[in-house]
């Protein structure tokens, strides 16, 4: 195998998987909470930084993937069939995650797998990446992990995302979760999360 | 028991707190999709972890699955650090991840405990992993998975309720003091694991997030911070903790969980507080002032 390949994910993969996959326990655990994720040396473009280190602390070959159009590309699934093992699939209902290089086609969640009443923890977890967590139309989130209320403002998301939103989150225990991103933190929203609009 | 697992110090790297990556990336899967259902039973299926079966494994793969370089770990049996279990538990993961341990809950980042909640309030900051024998709360009343999981998906848990009535009408109380089960952010009925009930108003709404590992079941089920965890009751007979008329014979504390000490041969008894940590801390407190 090619050295230089392989030493283009993280530095170093054991602990930098570790500490990805703490940021995104963080994350789920404290909704709207913004967390700073590590960054693989490389990430093949468009793919972003925030999301290819989480695709390699959580893809393998068991999981299998749904890209987005600009993401469903050579250097995108090849790159992460070499580091993960990652299989993609062309159906969404088929993915257990979900990537999107923008949330301007996110508004569609329902296309996946949002798990049933015997099997909640089946539905797919979808990674959203945006320009920026902060500096969009503010919203509150309240629910599980949340003291009281919390206020974000993820910038780049499109319009209705939020009423949508709450309609996932109305058929709780089932449900898909999400995970908003920039090139350097992400932010979850499980499907506890409860956003109100002011 | 633990040294027993033939550890491969040339492993290091691949090795870190034991498990391999796939198996941890499998964990750390169902530990998201726990967390984001509060309570629910995530199984974690088809693959083996490399354990020997018995005490302690369902947290040891929390544990290992969640565990980094940074983190100050602190293992409790029963409250107490010093016992022979958490002691193995204590010095396995110093062996295969080199990080510090600590006895005292106010320096842990994760506190690995069986049996008990600290009495000292967890913070933001810090994980609680519970080692679970059997997370599945209906199963001392049906043998069938298929039947449990058909009760949980349309959360008809009525079973339980006629359960603890029963006690009500027998002993005019509740007469489960260990696991006693409670609904997660009003939905899943879930186990505590086998923490006395003392212990469970302290998963409500709780600064720390708290995750079961059940090792053989193969299940993990979380409690996120500030979720509401309330213990089942009934309107004319409302859950209560129990309760002791003595104080600690050594920190004196009048509102923490006590164990019955035999003192001599001739039937001398003596209560202390089964927390270790918080009785120390509160020993050290008292000389200072
Ligand atoms: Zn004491």
């Amino acid at each position: 195998m090619n050295d230089s390949i392989i030493a283009s994910q993280f530095r170093e993969p054991v602990h930098d998987s570790q500490a990805t996959f703490r940021a995104l326990l963080s994350a789920t655990s404290r909704p709207g909470t913004i967390i700073d994720i590590p960054s693989p040396t490389t990430s093949p473009a468009p793919l972003g930084s925030a999301l290819t280190a989480i695709a390699l602390s959580l893809l393998d070959d068991t999981t299998p993937l749904w890209l987005d159009a600009a993401l469903n590309t050579d250097s995108v699934t090849n790159y992460l069939r070499f580091h993960s093992g990652v299989r993609t699939v062309s159906d969404p209902r088929e993915a257990m995650f979900g990537f999107f290089s923008c949330a301007d086609t996110l508004i569609d969640f329902d296309r996946f797998n949002r798990g049933d009443s015997f099997y909640p923890d089946r539905s797919a977890t979808l990674v959203v990446q945006l320009p920026s967590l902060t500096g969009g139309r503010p919203v509150s989130l309240s629910g599980p992990g949340i003291e009281t209320e919390t206020s974000v403002a993820p910038a780049g998301l499109p319009e209705g995302f939020w009423t949508h939103w709450n309609e996932n989150a109305a058929s709780y225990p089932v449900g898909i979760d999400l995970v908003l991103a920039d090139q350097r933190s992400v932010l979850g929203l499980p499907r506890t999360t409860k956003a109100s609009i002011s | 028991m633990l040294d027993d697992l033939g550890l491969d110090a040339a492993q290091e790297d691949y090795s870190f707190a034991f498990l391999d990556e796939q198996t941890k990336r499998m964990v750390r899967r169902a530990i998201l999709k726990a967390v984001a259902i509060p309570g629910y039973q995530v199984p974690f299926g088809d693959r083996e972890v490399p354990l020997p079966p018995g005490w302690g494994t369902g947290g040891i793969q929390v544990t290992a699955s969640i565990i980094g370089r940074s983190d100050r770990l602190k293992v409790i049996d029963q409250g107490a650090d010093d016992t022979t279990n958490a002691v193995s538990i204590r010095r396995f993961f110093k062996r295969v991840t080199g990080i510090s341990t600590t006895e005292s809950t106010g320096e842990a980042t994760i506190i690995q405990s069986r049996h008990r909640i600290p009495e000292r309030l967890l913070e933001d900051a810090q994980i609680l992993i519970m080692q679970t024998p059997q997370p599945e709360p209906m199963r001392r009343l049906i043998n069938s998975e298929e039947q449990a999981r058909k009760l949980h998906a349309f959360a008809r848990y009525g079973l339980m309720q006629v359960r603890l009535y029963e006690d009500i009408a027998r002993f005019g109380h509740v007469a489960v003091s260990h696991d006693y089960p409670v609904r997660v952010h009003r939905r899943y009925l879930s186990s505590p694991s086998p923490i006395p009930r003392f212990d469970n108003p302290k998963l409500h709404r709780n600064r720390a997030l708290i995750i079961f590992g059940a090792g053989r079941e193969r299940r993990i089920h979380a409690i996120p911070p500030f979720t509401e965890v309330r213990s089942l009751d009934f309107e004319d007979y409302p859950f209560e903790v129990q309760k002791w008329e003595q104080c600690c014979a050594l920190c004196g504390s009048d509102n923490s969980y006590l164990d019955e000490v035999l003192l001599d041969d001739k039937g001398s008894i003596q209560f202390i507080c089964s927390d270790t940590s918080y009785c120390n801390d509160r020993r050290v407190e008292s000389r200072r002032r």
